[in-house]
């Protein structure tokens, strides 16, 4: 099997498994969060590196991972000891993680060990660079996440659609809040090195608000457009970045879903 | 119809109850909303909740559904816990809890109130949809089954919510201001109902606002100012000019 076929197979499981979290942060009106976590986590990436000297895939997304966690729980001490709006918030987590994440990457950078070499792909992204150990981290956070989903599907509709009732029938809404923050953490991280930081958000955002402007009764349906629109788009971009060498897959599939994203809008 | 009354009092009322609450205080913040609320409220009445806005009448239903936290105070219905009962509890909140965007049909809201019967993880089966249906049928919705619940006007919407309860089949219903912002025909249709279920033995705690409609739809009355009880009881004893007054802190005039 060529390396597009690896490329392909890996952008289609990222693809999936983004659409499927993004409708959930949509119509939880959780965006934002989404934004938070794929930029805060690269200063976990950072230390991983610093920590372990090596670009082992694993470790630095654990890295990654702890680094969301730890900003997503500051943002909850900050929202109980302090007056300001949660958006506000939000918005100070993420480019005080970034910033360190940016501050310790330039650090690296000066830093001789040859490994180094391929960790600003986490800001921006490079499909091309997946490898076929990576399908089976795609596939996992893919399970992962369809797995969470299937099983909490009922009590993440019920809390969203009318969390009163649904607390009244015993439905835990910190449960499924935790739930939906551990998809997020998984299917960001995943998508990391191929669609990148800045990006990442899009990719679960923008497919899943199209999806919620074109169809409004059927979930199921909704889950389905925003696959579907969020396949097409990451394919292109990962075709379009395979064939154009020196552009980053990133900027392509976010353009390729905001243009499709105005379209689908002015339209309406 | 009186002796009607009188004689399901003699028989249900008062023999049970259903709801005991003990001291129970709830904050908003460092705002007390509840303080040291008791009252006791029997099995098989139409229960009307009423007070001026901010009284704390949603509050109360909350807290003892453990929708929101209580400082202190104990809850018991029918002398157990709320998590040995829950089932036994249909709970409508009020139209302005819920998220109209959301992707859901009529039949989708409906099918929540079954939630016993389809578990967790379950799967819709057709029967389940069926029964969904003969509840709507009941609030004469079932033709709006496959309606995006946002489209109805806000009296269909609060009928189908009605369904959704309906559907829990449960022996206690908690409804927080199932008549407000409806029509007549909705009034009408959803009170049949719910005199209906009262006539096989459930209990119908409601709250309430139209003062001239106390005395025909509810055999027992709390009556809450600022937080504090005013009076509990039978609506022919406590339904009168001074707990009135005293409730809404003006005069209101009972024709």
């Amino acid at each position: 099997m060529n390396n597009l076929w690896y490329v392909l197979i890996g952008a289609s499981l990222i693809a999936i498994t983004a659409s499927i979290v993004g409708v959930w942060l949509v119509l939880r009106r959780e965006s934002l969060r989404s934004d938070v976590i794929s930029h805060s986590v690269l200063p976990g990436i950072m230390i991983a590196f610093i920590v372990f000297q090596e670009k082992n895939l694993w470790l630095l997304l654990l890295g990654a991972s702890v680094s969301a966690l730890v900003s997503l729980l500051g943002i909850d001490f900050l929202q109980k000891h302090t007056k300001l709006k949660k958006d506000t918030l939000l918005a100070l987590t993420l480019s005080f993680f970034f910033a360190c994440g940016i501050w310790l990457l330039v650090k690296i950078q000066e830093n001789k060990n040859a490994a180094k070499a391929g960790l600003e792909q986490f800001i921006f992204g490079k499909m091309a660079a997946m490898l076929p150990q990576d399908i089976f981290f795609a596939l996992t956070a893919f399970l992962i996440v369809v797995i969470i989903n299937f099983l909490g599907k009922r009590w993440l509709f019920y809390t969203t659609f009318d969390k009163n009732f649904a607390q009244s029938i015993g439905c835990n809404y910190q449960l499924t809040s935790i739930l939906l923050t551990l998809m997020s953490i998984v299917s960001i991280v995943v998508g990391l090195q191929a669609v990148g930081a800045v990006m990442m958000s899009a990719l679960l955002i923008t497919p899943a608000t199209l999806a919620l402007a074109i169809e409004k009764k059927n979930l199921n349906k909704v889950f389905a457009w925003s696959i579907g629109i969020n396949l097409m788009v990451v394919l292109l971009g990962t075709l379009l970045s395979y064939f154009l060498p020196k552009t980053p897959t990133g900027a392509w599939v976010v353009m390729v879903a905001s243009v499709l994203a105005f379209g689908v809008f002015l339209r309406k | 119809m009186i002796f009607d009354m009188s004689e399901r009092f003699v028989k249900n009322i008062m023999l049970n109850k259903v709801i005991e609450v003990e001291n129970l205080n709830v904050k908003y913040g460092k705002q007390e909303v509840l303080k040291n609320f008791s009252c006791t409220l029997p099995e098989g009445a139409m229960i009307g909740i009423i007070g001026a806005n901010g009284s704390g009448k949603s509050t109360f239903l909350k807290a003892i559904m453990q929708i929101i936290p209580i400082e202190s105070g104990k809850v018991f219905f029918w002398g157990k816990s709320l998590k040995e009962v829950r089932s036994q509890i249909a709970y409508l909140p009020q139209r302005n809890s819920v998220d109209w965007d959301f992707p859901a049909s009529v039949l989708d809201v409906v099918l929540m109130g079954l939630y016993k019967e389809i578990g967790w993880f379950g799967s819709i089966q057709k029967r389940h949809k069926e029964r969904a249906l003969f509840y709507l049928e009941k609030v004469k919705m079932a033709d709006f089954a496959k309606k995006h619940i946002a489209e109805l006007s806000g009296g269909q919407q609060q009928r189908v919510f009605l369904a959704r309860a309906f559907a829990q089949e449960a022996k206690l219903y908690l409804l927080d201001e199932p008549l407000s912002g409806i029509d007549a025909t909705t009034e009408e249709i959803i009170m049949e109902n719910l005199q209906s279920l009262n006539s096989h033995g459930k209990t119908i705690v409601m709250i309430h606002h139209q003062i001239e409609t106390i005395e025909n739809y509810f055999d027992y009355l709390l009556m809450i100012r600022s937080g504090k009880i005013i009076a509990v009881g039978e609506t022919k004893y406590v339904f009168t000019p001074k707990n009135l007054q005293a409730t809404y802190n003006e005069a209101k005039v009972i024709s």
